[in-house]
């Protein structure tokens, strides 16, 4: 067992930050701890979606329906379920539905291409989805039994106990050698993320937004948070977000907690500030924090009123939280903060453990943590073990690099990799580079993100062409054929080769600043 | 606001107007919105604009996801401003 090194100051400063554990309820699955608030108040109003209130006993209800579809249908603990629904009570049913008999689901997202999401079945050996376009989806995947979603409703909870370390469900990330990577969560994540909450108050008098695409893990905390503590998950009513109708539904409904990418964020600071007003905490996170915005936030919602988010989906959803209270002289990035409640985080240099001022990787442990990536033995990839501070920690190594305060705030420092943040998506560019290589008319290829001149991230790719002839439109036309929307470039730019800078590496800013140019 | 509806050209001037505001790369009113770069975050600013100018519900984001032509997107503000029944003065 390999051993991480450390001083007596690093070691004490981490024994402090990491002092995190408090009791949440880890003996039993979701679908039980779900249980047991519709038996307190089964007339409270768990999900509201658009001018339909569905009370906790009637969510109940719907959820064992379906439950008791997938087991006549033959789904077994274990088993992994796909599920394709629009944000409605139906989505909310179907996923509680199959946590009860112990299944995993696995979202999809309609719009992907035929090749990704038939990459996800094969992955997971998914056999079944849930759906509420089940012809589209019956003909793009014939293999699959597709169950449409229906209002089937059954009295009995299914008897089913499910282990608190079964599968409760399944992300995939983008992965830098071109495939997608399966990270499955335990039950007994969700627990830990939304219980003893040390970032956000989240009780029965709590509503919260479900904004987030399902695929998305910031859903985890949308539905869960609010559903295991007897509040209210407000479904946002449309497939996509807009100023108006995000400040309609706030206001109507008294949205007390709710989650922002950061793009997200800072686009509502800049043009729209007042639709947050009478939110309780905003948290905010997925890309580094803009000053400038968050500045104008504290300025106008005042202190401990947004609270800005970190955490790989490794790690279920949230690992640290800061709120954000005032700021620093001198501050040139915003900190990531301190670890959220039952979880652990490491900083490691080049000499092991990392003490005030040093910089190094966020590692990070707990019962957040993912059992591993879907396919790979559970000790590889990022996800490792080692010695610290006399005992075996599981760590899973984020990538991500950071400096600690004296005071145990980590401050983020970048990537470590070529991973990138795209408007609140994570993207691997290796996965892109090795689906553009396969093409024909692509000899060399070079992708990296670019800010537009609205302020957005966007994607752009360099490319050197090969034999055959091709244009930006057909190599974008294979690219969508293979990845989600958000992973093709906007921009195709052939170029008879590729700059390189003194290092060997290709010179990204000598090609940006071309493009400046240009445009 | 005007009472006359004045003709379609204008509402495509200024819908290509504001996605070159937008940073997008877009010359002239065959662009698209995606096309051009355009993602759901700067589809979320667009929509804003529009419902700025023209009022709320002009431009519903699945419409806009469904054809982001600049034509289109003038066809889609326009009629949604008619079944309002509101003047168009651009």
């Amino acid at each position: 067992m390999e051993r991480i090194a450390h001083d007596s100051k690093a070691i004490a400063l981490h024994r402090r930050i990491n002092d995190t554990a408090v009791s949440y309820p880890d003996e039993t699955g979701v679908g039980e701890l779900f249980e047991r608030r519709v038996a307190e108040s089964p007339t409270s109003v768990a999900v509201i979606h658009r001018d339909r209130s569905v009370s906790y006993d009637e969510l109940n209800r719907l959820a064992n329906g379906v439950a008791a579809r997938l087991s006549a249908a033959g789904v077994r603990p274990g088993a992994v379920v796909g599920v394709a629904i629009g944000r409605t009570p139906e989505l909310v049913a179907a996923l509680l539905g199959i946590l009860k008999c112990g299944a995993c689901y696995l979202p999809f997202d309609i719009d992907w291409p035929d090749a990704r999401l038939r990459d996800l079945v094969a992955q997971t050996d998914c056999a079944t989805v849930l759906t509420d376009n089940a012809e589209a989806l019956a003909a793009r995947l014939p293999e699959l039994a597709v169950l449409p979603v229906d209002d089937t409703v059954v009295e009995e909870n299914p008897r089913t106990a499910v282990d608190p370390d079964a599968i409760a469900y399944i992300n995939f990330t983008s992965g830098s050698t071109g495939q997608p990577k399966g990270v499955p969560i335990r039950h007994r994540s969700i627990a830990r993320l939304v219980f003893g909450a040390r970032y956000a108050r989240l009780d029965e008098h709590s509503r919260l937004l479900q904004l987030a695409p399902v695929t998305f893990d910031a859903a985890t905390f949308e539905l869960w948070g609010a559903l295991l503590h007897g509040g209210a998950c407000v479904l946002y009513p449309s497939r996509f977000p807009r100023f108006s109708e995000l400040g309609r539904v706030i206001d109507t409904h008294g949205i007390t907690v709710l989650f922002l990418t950061t793009a997200l964020f800072n686009s509502i600071v800049d043009e729209a500030p007042e639709i947050l007003d009478g939110v309780g905490t905003v948290l905010t996170g997925g890309e580094a924090h803009s000053l400038k915005h968050i500045d104008a936030a504290l300025r106008r919602y005042g202190p401990d009123r947004i609270v800005s988010m970190y955490g790989p989906t490794e790690c279920t959803t949230f690992a640290l939280y800061h709120p954000v209270r005032e700021r620093r002289m001198g501050e040139t990035a915003l900190p990531i903060g301190l670890p959220i409640q039952n979880t652990r985080a490491y900083l490691v240099g080049e000499h092991g453990l990392c003490g005030p001022g040093e910089t190094g990787e966020i590692l990070l442990a707990g019962p957040g943590l993912s059992p591993g990536y879907l396919g790979l033995p559970a000790g590889s990839g990022q996800f490792v073990d080692r010695e610290i501070d006399g005992a075996v920690e599981r760590l899973y190594r984020t990538g991500d690099r950071a400096y600690l305060r004296d005071d145990g705030v980590f401050v983020f420092q970048g990537r470590l990799d070529d991973q990138v943040k795209v408007n609140g998506y994570r993207v691997e560019l290796g996965e892109i580079s090795h689906h553009l290589d396969q093409h024909p008319a692509v000899r060399q290829n070079f992708v990296t993100v670019r800010e537009t001149a609205g302020g957005d991230k966007a994607l752009v790719a360099f490319v050197v062409s090969g034999e055959q002839p091709g244009t930006a439109e057909q190599i974008r036309d294979h690219l969508r054929a293979r990845l989600p929307a958000f992973m093709v470039p906007a921009e195709i730019r052939f170029r008879d080769t590729l700059p390189l800078s003194a290092t060997g590496k290709v010179d990204r800013r000598a090609l940006l600043a071309e493009l400046a140019e240009r445009s | 606001m005007s009472d006359t509806v004045r003709s379609v050209d204008d509402i495509e001037k200024w819908v290509l107007g504001a996605f070159q505001d937008l940073g997008l790369t877009v010359t002239d009113v065959d662009g698209d919105f995606f096309e051009a770069g355009g993602t759901s975050l700067t589809a979320i600013k667009l929509i804003a604009k529009v419902e700025e100018r023209f009022g709320e519900d002009t431009l519903p984001p699945d419409d806009l996801f469904a054809t982001g032509g600049v034509r289109d997107v003038a066809a889609t503000i326009r009629r949604n401003s008619q079944a309002r029944g509101e003047g168009l003065d651009v």
